[in-house]
């Protein structure tokens, strides 16, 4: 009898532990701005909004290229003066969702990456203001006042996997679409 | 002169590679730091990959796969690596041993590049870190055998670009979860032990690894070389140390050995070991 009380206890507590302890990730992590980007990856060059969209045969052939989904037939972009891009795109991945920039000198290289945004996504969090907050620009001040602190954060190695999917996407983007375009 | 800050994060060593810098000086000086120290990372990723064919380990594991017995001249940063990992061998009595990279190519938890022409069955039987003879930075093997640096490299890569920053810098380097924190004391870490939970601890030395295997839906890639089995981890393992390379490897360590065993080791290297179950309860092991 006592022996099945004991049990019972433990599980209540491992249940009510479950509920109570953990707190739940719901964060996002801001690096640089997009101006602060422009400057680490193009220094000393000056940089012209140069947005581009895609057709939908355009964004057809990067995604055989490219073997991933071009969810957005916008680019934004800026161009520097010798002719190279600077890209702000977005990935999406099964647990992540990230901004981030990237520089492609005039020939197609890729001078540099910059993740501008990190943002970890669970089914549960979706529906949580503060976490919705942060997909409507970047105005929701106590969103922001929650990441002013710098967290650091230990856990099992995080593969960046869609990131060069990502990257390979624009790199596509760049050969079919963005070579093309007269400086 | 002002305090400044930066925060910046780049896709590196295949996972976020993390760094926050601050001191009294220009934020085009921060920058300039934190540039130095991503490069320093990606070059010791160049170096150190098992996944590049054209990496110092590849041209490695090729000559100990094809003339083991000829020795082979180690350059720096491999001779740093690979003697910490003969130490460690020989400490945890061979239950630390990077040369059971052949076992995770051939479960494909690693690519296998290294046998496009002949097949890793050819090789077989294949050594273990046991048949391993290095020498004034020179090495050879009685048996064919592969090594995977993982997660001692990336601990490493940060360790090296850490030391690469001027004092009066503040701030870490967190490469996917193996970080360095110049201005540890008393400072706040977050552990995650699940996909979606992390728990609050403070630091205890200047370096923290975890090792854990929630990301991994094709099953767990931590192999027991003792009992030729992967092991599941619920929740995590977290140590501190002076060295993120050391953290990194003692995870593992800690992981595979008897309590009292992995006591003493984490003793020899200083270091404390926290295990967080899945429920978020946190217990110490030093």
């Amino acid at each position: 009898m006592s022996m099945l009380r004991r049990r019972f206890l433990k599980a209540v507590v491992a249940t009510a532990a479950s509920f109570a302890l953990p707190i739940q990730v719901a964060f996002a992590k801001n690096y640089l701005t997009i101006e602060q980007a422009q400057k680490i990856l193009w220094p000393e060059q000056k940089l012209t909004p140069a947005p581009v969209t895609l057709t939908e045969v355009q964004a057809e052939l990067i995604e055989d290229l490219a073997d991933i989904r071009v969810r957005n037939l916008h680019i934004n972009s800026w161009r520097s003066a010798d002719g190279g891009w600077f890209i702000v795109d977005q990935v999406i991945g099964k647990h992540e969702n990230i901004d981030l920039a990237i520089a492609i000198s005039v020939d197609g290289k890729v001078m540099g990456i910059e993740v501008l945004t990190y943002r970890e996504t669970y089914g549960d969090q979706i529906m949580h203001p503060k976490w919705r907050a942060q997909f409507h620009g970047k105005d929701s001040s106590e969103f922001l006042k929650l990441d002013q602190q710098i967290r650091n954060i230990s856990g099992a190695t995080l593969s960046c996997r869609h990131v060069t999917d990502g990257i390979n996407r624009l790199n596509h983007t760049w050969s079919t679409v963005l070579s093309k375009i007269a400086i | 002169m002002t305090e400044h800050s930066i925060k910046r994060c780049q896709p590196l060593l295949g996972t976020f590679v993390e760094i926050n810098l601050r001191g009294t000086m220009s934020e085009q000086a921060l920058i300039h730091w934190s540039t130095l120290v991503f490069d320093e990372i990606a070059r010791i990723h160049q170096a150190l990959s098992f996944h590049q064919a054209d990496s110092d380990l590849s041209a490695l594991n090729r000559a100990l796969l094809t003339t083991p017995s000829t020795a082979f001249l180690l350059s720096a940063d491999l001779a740093n690596v690979l003697l910490f990992a003969e130490e460690l061998f020989n400490k945890t009595q061979g239950y630390y041993d990077i040369s059971i990279a052949s076992t995770l190519v051939a479960s494909k938890h690693l690519p296998d590049h290294l046998f496009a022409e002949t097949p890793l069955e050819h090789y077989q039987p294949l050594g273990s870190f046991a048949d391993i003879t290095i020498i004034d930075n020179y090495i050879c093997s009685r048996r064919p055998i592969i090594f995977d640096l993982g997660g001692i490299a990336k601990g490493y890569a940060v360790d090296q670009a850490i030391s690469l920053l001027p004092e009066g810098i503040r701030g870490s380097v967190n490469a996917g979860g193996d970080m360095r924190v110049i201005d540890w004391q008393k400072q706040k870490v977050e552990v995650k032990y699940s996909t979606n939970r992390v728990k609050k601890i403070t630091m205890s030395n200047r370096a923290l690894a975890t090792s854990a295997s929630y990301y991994n839906q094709q099953g767990s890639q931590y192999f027991n070389p003792k009992t030729e089995r992967y092991m599941k981890i619920n929740g995590s393992i977290s140590v501190f140390a002076t060295e993120t390379m050391h953290a990194d490897a003692l995870t593992k360590a800690t992981l595979m050995m008897t309590r009292k065993a992995a006591k003493q080791l984490l003793k020899d290297y200083n270091a404390i070991a926290i295990s967080i179950n899945r429920f978020g309860f946190s217990r110490q092991l030093s």
